[in-house]
């Protein structure tokens, strides 16, 4: 160590495993402390301790000082090194303007006019809030809030999730506004609720993932690799929906069928999910009874359901088989066997399972 | 693509066998996707009652479109069909490899050739294969004739 050219910097150990000191970074001077985790002095293995005006510029630099420290070979080059990217921040650094006063006075009375049962997040900026509101049939939901410094000049900025793009986003002067807006829209949307918490709650949804509130789309197992992909319209909740099949030839041709003779049945007192129950004279097994009836959607190649944000949509045509595949498994092994012929972009193989004939085509 | 396809496939494999292990067959070393090591016991009432013998697994990363690569290490069973170098001659590893077969149940056919098996002796031509044959049993062009073991 030179202490000509770090003179504000100690050893606090015998071994010099360890310093503590000032670094003057543009006439700054910032409280650090340097300790070596193992006693073979190289750097991968380090802590670094520091005052909190340090920590906050180093805030979100952390890959940038990790791999400094990898770089450098000894103590007094990563330093300097240490210097130069504190003097980079510090350059780049805008610093936002605080927020006045009546930023803060005009949040607080909000809050208490709202009621604060209602804040459910406030951020440590105070400049991002979320707040819980429950709509008639108790269903919890969350308005996100982001406050502009030069509030109350400027509007709120808020956002909740509901299945309309056009209203997701919303602007008020004051957090009553906000819900009331939102009163009203989460109103609106009851009866579109009603039949997805009917369809969640009775069947088995493959997709989404994990429905959120503004998804108005559920793809719903029906067994023996087959599903069925619904659509509710927004306006018209209980009418009859979009809606798309998929799965073994064998197996969907039935259910057309049913379909083309039952449509006119369509019942609107009756929730979207009765209603395809009853046209397609089935019932939707749930998770549950699925478990125990070893209901299999995972890829029969790669062994998963998820696979790039696609889902086993390929399935076998052999109703004995009907095994499903992502089209990108069951395109690159068809590919890879010599036996596969291909015909423009389609491969016509034989299914790695049944041996029975299979195609698939390449993703458009 | 074939990267994220091929390390799911192989987590998957690996918890299905830690989880539900087939008899006689154990994880030895599986500390990364490129080759594992797995313990096969002679199954009792067979000829290799009470033996230990170790496979190894190497996957490419086109695994399962590929077959993995697949030898006896350390105490090479004496077998008509497996080569004191530790080649197998079994068509699933080779020319009838399918993505639907799986390191499971590559152990388990391997069982099934050991168990019966009748005559523990070394393949015919044992002695001029291990001279010519490449480190990897996938270079060899297998016949694969006998079915009866």
């Amino acid at each position: 160590m030179n202490p000509e050219k770090f003179p504000l910097l100690s050893p606090i150990d015998l071994e010099g495993l360890s310093y503590c000191g000032f670094i003057t970074v543009k006439g700054q001077e910032l409280f650090f402390q340097f300790q070596h985790e193992d006693s073979n002095l190289t750097l991968r293995n380090v802590k670094l301790y520091g005052c909190p005006n340090l920590k906050r510029l180093l805030h979100g630099h952390e890959n940038a000082l990790q791999q400094r420290l990898e770089q450098c070979t000894n103590f007094s080059e990563f330093f300097l090194d240490l210097k130069d990217l504190l003097e980079f921040i510090m350059i780049s650094e805008k610093p936002e303007p605080m927020p006045t006063g009546r930023y803060y006075l005009s949040l607080l009375s909000e809050l208490n006019s709202i009621g604060w049962e209602k804040l459910e997040i406030l951020d440590p900026s105070l400049r991002n809030l979320t707040l819980k509101l429950s709509d008639s049939s108790s269903r919890k939901h969350s308005i996100h809030i982001s406050i502009p410094t030069s509030y109350p000049h400027a509007l709120l900025n808020a956002r909740a999730d509901i299945p309309s793009i056009s209203m997701t986003q919303f602007q008020a002067t004051n957090l009553k506004d906000v819900i009331n807006y939102y009163s009203k829209e989460f109103g609106n949307f009851q009866e579109v609720w009603a039949m997805l918490d009917d369809i969640d709650l009775n069947t088995w949804v493959l997709e989404p993932d994990k429905p959120k509130r503004s998804d108005l789309m559920r793809r719903i197992a029906l067994g023996n690799h087959c599903s069925l992909k619904i659509e509710i319209d927004v306006n018209h909740p209980r009418r009859e929906c979009q809606y798309e099949l998929f799965g073994t030839e064998s197996l969907i041709v039935p259910l057309h069928i049913k379909i083309a003779k039952n449509w006119n049945n369509w019942d609107i007192n009756l929730t979207v999910r009765r209603n395809f129950e009853n046209i397609l004279e089935i019932t939707f097994p749930t998770f549950q009874t699925s478990l125990s009836s070893d209901i299999n959607f995972d890829c029969g190649i790669c062994y998963s359901y998820h696979f790039e944000s696609t889902i086993p949509d390929q399935s076998c045509n052999n109703n004995k088989c009907g095994q499903s595949f992502h089209r990108v498994c069951l395109y690159s092994w068809l590919q890879a066997i010599p036996s596969t012929k291909k015909n423009f972009n389609t491969l016509i193989g034989n299914c790695p399972y049944c041996n029975d004939v299979i195609s698939t085509t390449r993703e458009q | 693509m074939s990267m994220a396809l091929f390390t799911k496939r192989l987590a998957k494999e690996l918890s299905d066998l830690k989880i539900n292990p087939p008899v006689g067959i154990e994880i030895e070393e599986a500390e990364t996707f490129k080759s594992w090591k797995l313990n096969l016991d002679g199954v009792d009432g067979t000829l290799y009652a009470g033996e230990r013998f170790a496979l190894e697994f190497r996957f490419s990363p086109n695994y399962p479109m590929e077959s993995p690569e697949v030898v006896f290490v350390g105490n090479i069973p004496i077998h008509p069909h497996i080569y004191s170098n530790g080649h197998i001659c079994l068509n699933v590893l080779y020319n009838q490899w399918s993505p639907v077969l799986s390191v499971r149940s590559i152990c388990l056919s391997i069982q099934s050739m050991l168990s019966s098996c009748t005559c523990k002796e070394p393949p015919p031509d044992n002695s001029h294969y291990i001279r010519t044959a490449r480190s990897s049993p996938k270079l060899t062009q297998w016949s694969f004739h006998d079915d009866s073991v």
